[in-house]
């Protein structure tokens, strides 16, 4: 094998033992970069930034754990910022991961900002088929929801509800959905906003970003936070840089690396074609 | 009738969502908060299948010492367990979310961090300049790359720039084309399971 060929032909080994000390050492030694604000990110966050105090954000928790390092730091940022606003938060999940993982964050965020289980935030709970459940959101949370909430308690006893009988635009001022798959924003947009005019920002992977693209060009999305990127410049907005920032070296590294091991194959394959 | 019976409850719920969605009386009698319901019934039934179901599975493959057999007994081991933790405990007991935020969401992580190296291997042996749509192919991939890490902004705004318009434009008109034949397809499929020419949700053929 000549030198061309064995550059098109590395042990995938050596790339994984590269790849992996180019992810892990900035995880372990994290370096700061400067970030610019995307648009669409930007939009997000002024749909979140535009509510009135004290209106209903309504938060979708639709991802599982293998997508934890991606919508984590973005679902503790939007906390933030809503917290920050005292808007009142009302979570639910169509996925049953996205139950418990919201409600690690919330607890986590609210106790910062000493906001209240019950008065200032609510988990509504996944319950089984929560997509065609949804639908029934719009007009009657109480019958959707059997009146309980994730843990089981009352929710005709909670403050929150008492001004919340139904997912409808007179009632949430917005929805902000963190999604990976189905169900997902796609299943907020044909029950909820188009019937209902409820308006949403979306905060999605980045491998979901080019498919929910054109939502947001065609204005049904007021937003679009993309992956690990999109997450660091919402923590950047919201002011209190977190994992997302600290991630953006450990992805900058690993992309860098990937263009290099690219173009060292086609270097190869080139050179190897011409001669 | 096996296959009669299943097919006129198919039609007749496809026609009970058809008609309380996109007729004003439909509308009016709330058809669809009684459908909704019997949908969340029936998937808690169906999930009540797969454990019993799974539990068929795995209790055969212990009883023959199939290959792996081993393998089968943990699984059962921790259904169950889980499962009796959680009904004991219910979804705010302390060890049912300690080992849920501690075992299970790590592993899931894990497993779903391994794409990342066959992504970068694959992406190696894949992204080769053979051809003028491949080199387009390589170009936009590294122009997404470069735009999606801050290193990219110390070359120019220009790399913004590009990823931004290949996201913006190309993309968004081709996911447009996309999600169009996708739900004309749907469509089209739905209407074969209506009309009882699809038949492979009933374990038959077409």
């Amino acid at each position: 094998m000549n030198i061309f060929e064995r550059m098109q032909k590395i042990d995938p080994r050596i790339i994984y033992l590269i790849f992996f000390l180019s992810l892990a050492i900035p995880v372990l030694w994290p370096f700061a970069l400067p970030i610019a604000i995307n648009t669409e990110t930007k939009m997000a966050y002024d749909f979140v930034e535009k509510m009135p105090e004290g209106s209903i954000l309504w938060i979708g928790a639709d991802y599982g754990p293998s997508t934890v390092p991606e919508m984590g730091p973005v679902s503790k940022a939007v906390l933030r910022q809503a917290f920050r606003k005292n808007l009142k938060v009302v979570i639910y999940p169509m996925w049953q991961d996205g139950q418990a993982l919201m409600q690690n964050y919330a607890e986590e965020i609210s106790k910062e900002y000493k906001k209240e289980y019950g008065k200032d935030w609510v988990n509504l709970g996944w319950r089984n088929e929560a997509d065609t459940l949804l639908r029934l959101m719009t007009e009657d949370i109480m019958k959707a929801t059997a009146g309980v909430d994730w843990a089981g308690n009352k929710l005709a006893d909670m403050p929150i509800m008492q001004n919340l009988k139904a997912l409808d635009k007179g009632q949430v001022a917005g929805i902000f959905e963190f999604m990976t798959g189905n169900p997902g924003a796609g299943t907020y947009l044909q029950r909820v906003v188009e019937p209902k005019g409820v308006p949403m920002a979306v905060a999605c992977t980045a491998v979901s970003a080019p498919g929910e693209m054109p939502y947001v060009r065609s204005g049904q999305y007021k937003g679009l936070v993309n992956g690990l990127r999109g997450a660091a410049e919402y923590e950047a907005l919201v002011g209190k840089p977190d994992k997302a920032t600290a991630g953006m070296s450990a992805q900058s590294l690993g992309h860098i690396v990937i263009m290099l091991f690219i173009i060292l194959g086609n270097i190869g394959y080139v050179l190897k074609k011409s001669r | 009738m096996r296959k009669e019976v299943p097919m006129i409850i198919t039609v007749l719920s496809a026609l009970a969502v058809i008609f309380g969605k996109y007729f004003f009386l439909g509308d009016q009698s709330k058809i669809l908060t009684y459908t909704d319901k019997y949908f969340n019934i029936s998937g808690a039934f169906a999930m009540l299948i797969g454990l019993i179901s799974l539990t068929m599975v795995h209790t055969t493959n212990i009883r023959r010492r199939k290959e792996g057999w081993y393998n089968s007994i943990v699984l059962l081991v921790v259904m169950y367990g889980y499962l009796i933790l959680g009904l004991i405990e219910g979804n705010k007991g302390t060890a049912f979310r300690w080992i849920y935020n501690n075992a299970f969401v790590n592993l899931d992580a894990t497993m779903f961090s391994l794409l990342a190296f066959y992504i970068a291997s694959a992406a190696y042996r894949a992204f080769r300049v053979r051809s003028w749509e491949a080199t387009m192919l390589l170009v936009a991939a590294f122009l997404v790359m470069l735009g999606n890490i801050p290193p990219g902004e110390f070359l120019g705004s220009w790399v913004a720039d590009s990823k931004n318009w290949i996201m913006r434009i190309p993309n968004t008109a081709a996911m447009r084309a996309i999600n169009i034949g996708a739900y004309v397809g749907a469509f089209a499929v739905a209407m074969r399971i209506l009309l009882g020419i699809e038949r492979a949700h009933m374990g038959g053929r077409s």
